[in-house]
């Protein structure tokens, strides 16, 4: 009789377990279990609440929960390697940044490329901007490099990582003007160096907007081809005919999804995006854009890594 | 002074309160503990305070800090083994003390001295650290340079018996911090192809590796040791009594050592990458320098109790100068907690003076209450911690291996932090039988990239002419200055040791 009791569990296990994996292998159902957000930052930065922040509608409108996995470091890249070998199932999002995909391949030094994903969302854009104390004897970009020449002044230039310094080499080879990178670690520590005078300008995504508004500081430029948020008069770079360079806040996936999957999580992720509890969020920190759809994110980011592709083929440091 | 007294109201609500009487009993429990330290304790507990307040956080941080610093003499009192590397120069006279059946006077002096040097060293960061935020905005990369050069020689005193030991230990903290992408130009360096090392090696899997798992695997040993009948290694005895409690009178007539550490404590704690073992040793020197009966040192003297201990806990107050002013780390205890800052939006510098006035008094604040349930839990514990040590080690030490692992695991959710946390486990233990000390490792990795930064900056800055650059900036010839002269005294030293 036990025994009877204990075969008939365990054919109701197992049938359940058959209709639990038949069910999952049917994409309209998708999704039915939690997926899984990898984020490429430590816990707590700005890109951290972005991710956590989308996920709330997010969640209502796919009707399942979202799990945080953080994997911080190297711009991204661990988070990027670590997704790429998971399955094109929609279960794994991936969250990171436009020279995630469209500079650290450039390197050399990571094992995927831009070919690996399939771009689904860019969510945000950072304040890239160059600034500079308000009090120095030039007002934006050109004039800066004007000075230089004239008075045979090399700038002592902040930079944050290798691609404004690419960026800014590009500058020196087109214009002449002589540069003195200093690596920066932070935009806290950039904004210390600007203020103090140990640097003559420094890239910034984004800290520097308050001094802006307080009248210390001023943006010579925006490092990327659209106008900022908070200084929209500041020239871009394209407007200046130098590579220009976006830091986007970008959802990926590995790459192959179903169409019919892609399609739901574009959809879901785009509403989510443009749900009002996202955007107050990101247009308190002047980073607020529309948000852009799979094929404009995917056109954006090819845009990025040819203009860095080509200047990193001339660098000379 | 509106910021002064918000920043009041901020600490005294019920969370932050809460917060402070869990982590000044963590911290108390933790730093009696032999090999579990605040430092350790911040490092595994930190994840769990990313989803409290800011302020809330903070003030669960600063309370096992401040635990901590105590708790490190309970065992070093009662046990012979310090706690914590700061409370070695509390087991000089301590131990003596409990071997007499005065624990309990040894235990409270401790925690009275503790106390009355954090307050005195809280009052002095309140009225410094305001002006010194603005003078901090002067520290470029040719200050900073030389400032971590000067920090550098303090090394010197932290190197256990043989400085030769202290400098490799140090060199190779240097070598382990040169882990990770280039700074100038992003290429890798020393990473063997593990994108994992990309950002360098993480001091929170390192430190857990050198003093958690190292110490399970000297406690393994000597029970192999045990077990076996090879040599066996001596295991300390307890005081059979506790003793009767302190006569505050007497506590008082200890004022001036008491002072002395106090200030001592706060100008070692300001500086960068010194730390607490070093405060201790120092307010431990001049107590003896002073006292007028040096002979009875070493033998149980509480003068010996209180001027370590006020000097170690004076460096808590004393680090968060440089900490909130600089956003410079002194010590590892305070490097671990510009994570959890920074984890709450909060960028430690020269602007959270400006930007967030009401949060640092709040820190303040938190800071100075602190002090008070240091005392009572202190007090109403010290009694009870000496029956925890006497646990079992297999379950003491079970409790700490899965730790070391799991709070690896849950900071960076990677497998590849486990074998970080392994190697320097493994590290640690041959480090420490081979007496090379892992504060010079740790001062030497902490202090490495940034002067690797601001050295190379300074540099590139000078144009070829650093000396002339140099000569142009007169905080950084100040340093500059100071880290000769430091030099200088180290040699003299040296030489009147062999004379």
């Amino acid at each position: 009789m036990f025994k009877i009791l204990n075969i008939n569990k365990y054919l109701i296990l197992v049938f359940s377990i058959i209709i639990l994996s038949v069910g999952s292998s049917f994409s309209s159902d998708f999704p039915n279990k939690p997926i899984e957000m990898i984020i490429g930052f430590k816990p707590g930065g700005f890109s951290d609440a972005m991710a956590r922040k989308i996920s709330e509608p997010l969640t209502e409108k796919l009707g399942q929960t979202i799990v945080h996995k953080y994997m911080g470091g190297a711009g991204g890249g661990i988070a990027a390697t670590a997704a790429m070998s998971k399955k094109a199932d929609g279960y794994t999002l991936l969250v990171a940044t436009s020279l995630t995909f469209a500079f650290n391949p450039h390197q050399g030094k990571v094992t995927y490329n831009k070919e690996d994903f399939d771009y689904l969302l860019t969510m945000a854009r950072f304040e890239g901007a160059y600034v500079s104390l308000s009090n120095k004897p030039w007002k934006d970009f050109s004039s800066m490099i004007e000075y230089s020449k004239s008075n045979n002044y090399p700038l002592r230039f902040g930079s944050l990582g290798p691609a404004d310094r690419a960026q800014i080499d590009a500058v020196a080879k087109a214009t002449g003007a002589q540069f003195i990178p200093v690596p920066i670690k932070g935009g806290a520590n950039m904004m210390q160096s600007i203020l103090g005078d140990h640097v003559d300008f420094g890239m910034s995504g984004g800290p520097h907007v308050k001094y802006v508004n307080s009248g210390e500081m001023v943006v010579l430029a925006a490092s990327g081809s659209q106008p900022l948020n908070a200084t929209p008069d500041a020239p871009t770079f394209s407007d200046l005919g130098f590579p220009a360079v976006s830091y986007n806040s970008v959802i990926a996936a590995p790459k192959g999804l179903p169409s019919e999957i892609k399609n739901k999580l574009e959809k879901a992720l785009l509403s989510s995006a443009n749900d009002s509890r996202f955007q107050e969020l990101v247009q308190g920190r002047f980073v607020g854009i529309p948000p852009m759809n799979s094929k404009d994110t995917t056109n954006s980011i090819n845009e990025i890594s040819d203009a860095m592709k080509a200047v990193l083929q001339k660098m000379s440091y | 002074m509106e910021n002064l007294i918000i920043g009041i109201q901020n600490a005294l609500t019920l969370g932050p309160i809460i917060a402070l009487i869990a982590g000044v009993t963590i911290g108390i429990f933790m730093g009696a503990i032999p090999g579990l330290t605040a430092a350790m304790a911040i490092a595994l507990l930190a994840p769990i305070t990313f989803g409290m307040q800011p302020i809330t956080a903070i003030a669960f941080l600063i309370g096992i800090y401040k635990g901590g610093t105590f708790g490190g003499s309970i065992s070093a009192i009662l046990l012979n083994i310090p706690g914590s590397p700061e409370a070695s120069a509390t087991s000089f006279d301590g131990f003596p003390l409990a071997k007499k059946g005065r624990a309990r006077e040894a235990l409270q002096m401790a925690l009275f001295a503790s106390v009355a040097g954090a307050i005195i060293a809280d009052i002095l960061l309140y009225v410094v650290a305001a002006p010194f935020s603005k003078f901090a905005l002067k520290f470029g990369p040719t200050e900073l340079t030389f400032v971590v050069l000067f920090a550098f020689t303090f090394v010197a005193g932290l190197t256990g018996k043989s400085i030769i030991r202290g400098l490799i230990a140090c060199s190779f903290g240097i070598l382990c911090a040169m882990v990770g992408l280039d700074p100038m130009s992003a290429t890798p360096r020393l990473t063997f192809g593990f994108i994992e090392l990309f950002d360098g090696l993480s001091l929170l899997s390192i430190a857990i590796g050198m003093l958690g798992l190292a110490e399970i695997i000297f406690v393994l040993e000597k029970k192999f040791r045990e077990k076996y009948g090879l040599k066996k290694v001596e295991v300390a005895q307890f005081g059979k009594k506790r003793g009767p409690n302190l006569n505050l009178v007497i506590f008082f007539q200890y004022w001036k050592t008491i002072l002395r550490s106090s200030f001592i404590g706060s100008c070692v704690g300001a500086l960068p990458g010194i730390g607490a073992s070093m405060a201790a040793f120092l307010g431990y020197g001049s107590a003896k320098k002073y006292s007028t009966e040096p002979e009875l040192f070493g033998k149980g003297n509480l003068d010996g109790i209180a001027g370590p201990e006020a000097a170690n806990s004076a460096v808590v107050g004393g680090s968060f100068v440089p900490l909130l002013t600089l956003g410079i780390p002194g010590n590892v205890t305070t490097a671990l907690m510009v994570g959890t800052f920074l984890v709450h939006g909060i960028e430690p510098g020269p602007h959270v003076f400006n930007n967030q006035p009401i949060l640092i008094y709040s820190i303040f604040s938190i800071l100075l209450i602190a002090n008070f349930f240091n005392l009572i839990i202190g007090l109403l514990g010290s009694g009870i911690y000496s029956h925890i040590i006497r646990l079992p080690e297999y379950i003491i030490y079970s409790i700490v291996g899965l730790t070391c692992l799991t709070g690896v695991l849950a900071a960076s959710s990677t497998i590849f932090d486990l074998y970080i946390v392994i190697i320097f486990g493994v590290i640690g233990y041959f480090m420490k039988k081979f007496d090379y000390s892992f504060v010079a490792f740790l001062i030497g990795f902490v202090l490495a990239p940034e002067f690797e930064l601001s050295f190379r900056s300074y540099l590139l800055l000078a144009q070829g002419d650093p000396i002339g650059l140099l000569f142009s900036r007169p905080i950084a010839l100040f340093f500059f200055g100071l880290t000769i002269l430091a030099i200088l005294k180290i040699l003299w030293d040296r030489i009147a040791k062999i004379n």
